[in-house]
């Protein structure tokens, strides 16, 4: 076949692979795009303040003779109450609130796909009891269950973890057994059945990959709601213990200093708004993207 | 079908938990201190957590609305203050804080009473003698001291009521304040099962007999203190553990309690059956709120009258000073750092000194900037028995090298260690810089462990952990009540440090006559705390910063922060 005039040859040949494609269908969507960089900004900081690469110029160590300085060339957010900087301490910070929102996301996902896969699979009388387990996991209210879980792991940044993944698999698993309950009475299902596969390769190699585009944009709006809900432990007082420090607990120590002080409230803040935000708009964007049934993008 | 995952923090949101009223959950907590378990501990933190969020909501509130607000807002003779947290107990003979304390002292009367220049001046005893070289009070009772149900005060409430806070069954920490008196101390520990061999006795409704085992200069300053108050024994015994509810209690003081709403007020109103004369304030109301910033605001908003520390955010300090509401004043309440000298690895002294010559107490003021000074010493300078030659020097050097000593060479090998520490903002900050100036100094990781104020006591109690953040402020103003933590029998000694030769010198000093022997042998006391034994490493001497409206009169202060309100008025500016 030969190419038409009005095209470039070397286009239509090309296969493009599904992420490929996800791509250049989001750079279609403005705030999107942009979110997505700032998210990928915002993980770089933090993957490299984990790794102990010195972004800051500024210790965070304590400094008695840098108190409370406003923010200023030398300390471009300011320091605290113990002379650290709170740049720095918000760099250092991100790294503990981006894992809390990645992990607690990461378990939603194993744990709500394998429950959700499992009773949307089955269907049946299985359905119907993991489902109200479901329903009675959604309607104990979420902090309540945390702070409960918090007081008996412990504080800390393991507590912590543990308390979010608890309560954050429920939608996941939802969803999972709805796309599931859907696309098994799909045809090539039939087919894969008619071809003697069992139920574990159709779930993991036909069912699972086609569910995977609602999936990954739940786990998008996951992370922020991870980040937030730390944030509001932290704020209350049953986050992490000092001198460990994520957004939140920044957020928490500047609150009371507001009145005189209030780029220590500020800053911080602003990460938890910008990260929120950034992660929300890609979240909306990969939800148009990656459904098949937009039609928002032609070619 | 997304949004049902995207919407889970909404159920996180502060207005969500504050509707669930605080109140309902704090009547079922009212008596866990004893019975510390999960579930007490649960409920204490989502009582207090809610209680927060719940004020945060309320400033909210009233700073959106109050803008406007210019004129004076003052209730008529009521005087609204914080107490920041719930009291433990208003049994005043188990209470062991200044939250309790501060309740106490406006609702009872011991013997003597103390005036605003911290003198004893006449309480429920009209007048004393004291015979026998000191070792011997007779107080002579006035006829018109009345509880609040109309009896009149007798000795014998006196006297049931200090073999009470004797008894080893009541398991005061308070009880060592009365081990002056003969027989009193064999009677705590058991070692004398006959309360009658005590050295009280109500040799008349009017006269109350004390004898001590051997003078002590400062026994009269004892029985004006919350510990030493009477006590009805019909009351107690009708009502058992709940005999401190509002509707039990009976008190004898300038103010009788006559509302306690768990987790968010206690109410005096004035007590007309009081000997002085009813007080010319009608009504004071304690609220509970934790939060230094949420309580600063209401009192902005004209909604408290009266703020100190536990109101005050140590960040506005300084925008503060200049205001003419604002006032500081030196404490003699000293902040340190106690071991457990029972756990590993503080069983061996060199790690102790070695911490605390590795603590630069020049810190502190400069990071709370209330006006502290450091500490060096146990004895504030203001008391006789301070001495130079008593203070622990700042030196990492020295420090590092007994760490060396002990077996931990740059720290190396030094087992998990926890500080534990009360929830409250200046505490934090401090052992955040002596976490930091551990880890700089000595290459020691210290963990930090914070807990509700309640918990924090219980723990304090049952099991203290290796090293704890504590304050001692002074019962009374003398030398006496700083030293005494320290020795064996001592219920605040939370150290589980003990020391013949320090008990005996103690006890020695406090039947000494000779001012200047007694401050020497006080002096040798400190420097066995400070420099050879150091169970404890004292940070800084605390300061009182207050706010008081113009509208309250009549406001006393004094170094041992012991709030006494019964001078206080309210007059229309």
């Amino acid at each position: 076949m030969t190419a038409s005039l009005n095209t470039p040859v070397q286009e239509p040949v090309k296969a493009v692979s599904r992420v490929e494609l996800a791509f250049t269908r989001l750079k279609k969507i403005p705030s999107a795009y942009i979110a997505f960089w700032v998210v990928c900004l915002i993980c770089l900081l933090a993957i490299l303040s984990a790794l102990g690469v010195p972004l800051s110029p500024y210790s965070f160590d304590q400094a008695t003779d840098d108190l409370l300085v406003a923010p200023s060339l030398n300390h471009i957010m300011g320091t605290d109450e113990l002379g650290r900087d709170l740049f720095a301490r918000v760099i250092y910070g991100s790294r503990l609130s981006i894992a809390i929102g990645f992990v607690t996301a990461g378990v939603a996902f194993i744990l709500g796909t394998t429950y959700g896969a499992i009773s949307g699979y089955c269907g049946g009388k299985v359905d119907t009891l993991l489902m109200r387990g479901v329903d009675i996991a959604y309607s104990l209210p979420d902090l309540l269950v945390m702070i409960l879980v918090g007081v008996l792991v412990g504080k800390g940044t393991f507590g912590i973890l543990f308390a979010l993944g608890l309560v954050s698999w429920m939608g996941t698993a939802r969803l999972v057994r709805a796309q599931l309950l859907q696309l098994k009475e799909e045809e090539f299902i039939e087919a894969a059945r008619a071809a003697g596969q069992d139920g574990f390769s159709i779930v993991m190699k036909h069912l699972l990959p086609n569910a995977m585009g609602p999936i990954i944009v739940a786990l998008t709006f996951t992370v922020p709601s991870a980040i937030l809900s730390e944030s509001t432990l932290s704020f209350i007082g049953l986050g992490l213990s000092a001198p460990e420090c994520s957004w939140g607990t920044l957020a928490s120590d500047g609150w009371r200093s507001l009145r005189s002080y209030p780029h220590l409230l500020g800053f911080p803040s602003l990460f938890i708004f910008l990260t929120v935000l950034s992660f929300n708009c890609l979240g909306d964007g990969l939800r148009d993207v990656l459904d098949p049934r937009t039609r928002l993008f032609k070619g | 079908m997304l949004q049902a995952i995207t919407r889970p923090s909404s159920t996180l949101k502060h207005s969500k938990s504050s509707r669930i009223q605080p109140a309902n959950l704090a009547e079922v907590n009212t008596r866990s201190v004893r019975n510390f378990s999960i579930t007490s501990r649960f409920s204490e933190i989502v009582v207090s957590k809610l209680a927060l969020a719940a004020a945060f909501g309320a400033v909210l509130l009233a700073s959106l609305s109050g803008c406007g607000n210019t004129g004076a807002s003052y209730e008529p003779d009521t005087f609204r203050i914080n107490l920041q947290a719930e009291p433990p107990s208003l049994d005043w003979q188990t209470s062991t804080d200044s939250t309790s304390f501060d309740v106490v002292s406006n609702i009872m009367t011991g013997l003597t009473m103390y005036n605003n220049d911290m003198k004893c001046e006449p309480g429920c005893a009209e007048s004393w003698e004291i015979l026998d070289g000191g070792k011997h009070y007779l107080f002579h009772l006035r006829k018109n001291a009345l509880w609040t149900d109309g009896k009149p005060v007798t000795a014998h409430d006196f006297e049931y009521a200090w073999k009470r806070l004797l008894d080893p069954a009541t398991a005061a920490s308070y009880a060592f304040f009365l081990y002056d008196i003969e027989n009193a101390f064999e009677f705590n520990s058991g070692k004398v099962k006959d309360p009658n061999l005590i050295g009280v006795k109500a040799l008349d409704d009017w006269t109350f007999s004390v004898k001590l085992k051997r003078p002590a200069a400062y026994f009269l300053y004892l029985t004006a203190f919350c510990s030493t108050c009477p006590l009805r024994k019909d009351i107690v015994d009708k009502f058992g553990d709940r005999w401190t509810e509002p509707q039990n209690i009976v008190t004898n003081g300038p103010f009788s309690v006559t509302l306690w709403k768990h987790e968010y007020k206690i109410e005096l109103t004035s007590n007309p059956k009081f000997f002085e004369g009813e007080p010319r304030l009608k009504k004071i109301k304690m609220f509970m709120i934790p939060e230094q910033a949420t309580a600063f605001g209401l009192f902005e908003n004209n909604q408290l009258d009266y703020v100190d520390n536990r109101s005050f955010p140590t960040a506005d300090v300084e925008s503060l000073r200049n205001s003419p509401m604002y006032r500081n004043l030196p404490l003699l309440r000293c902040s340190y750092l106690g071991f457990n000298v029972k756990k590993k690895p503080f069983d061996d002294k060199r790690v102790r000194k070695a911490i605390s010559m590795a603590v630069d107490r020049t810190l502190f003021p400069k990071i709370l900037r209330r006006g502290e000074a450091p500490a060096f010493t146990w004895i504030p300078p203001a008391l006789e028995g301070y001495s130079e030659n008593s203070k622990s020097e700042f030196n990492p050097e020295a420090a590092r090298k007994l760490l060396a000593e002990a077996g931990y060479p740059n720290g190396k090998g030094f087992p998990s260690t926890k500080i534990l520490y009360p929830q409250r903002e200046d505490a934090k900050l401090v052992v955040e810089s002596v976490q930091e100036q551990i880890k700089k100094n000595l290459n020691v990781k210290l963990q930090l462990e914070v807990n509700e104020w309640k918990v924090y006591l219980d723990i304090l109690h049952r099991d203290p952990p290796q090293m704890f953040r504590q304050t001692w402020g002074a019962d009374y103003p003398d030398p006496e009540t700083f030293m005494n933590v320290f020795t064996t029998h001592n219920g605040n000694n939370y150290t589980q440090w003990s020391n013949a030769h320090y008990d005996d010198l103690i006890d020695r000093a406090a039947a000494e006559q000779d001012q200047k022997k007694r401050a020497a042998m006080y002096a040798e006391g400190d420097q066995m705390l400070c420099q050879d034994e150091v169970p404890i490493v004292p940070l800084y001497w605390a300061t009182q910063n207050t706010m008081v409206k113009p509208w309250v009169k009549g406001i006393g202060f004094n170094a041992m922060d012991l709030q006494f309100f019964r001078k206080v008025y309210i007059e229309k500016p």
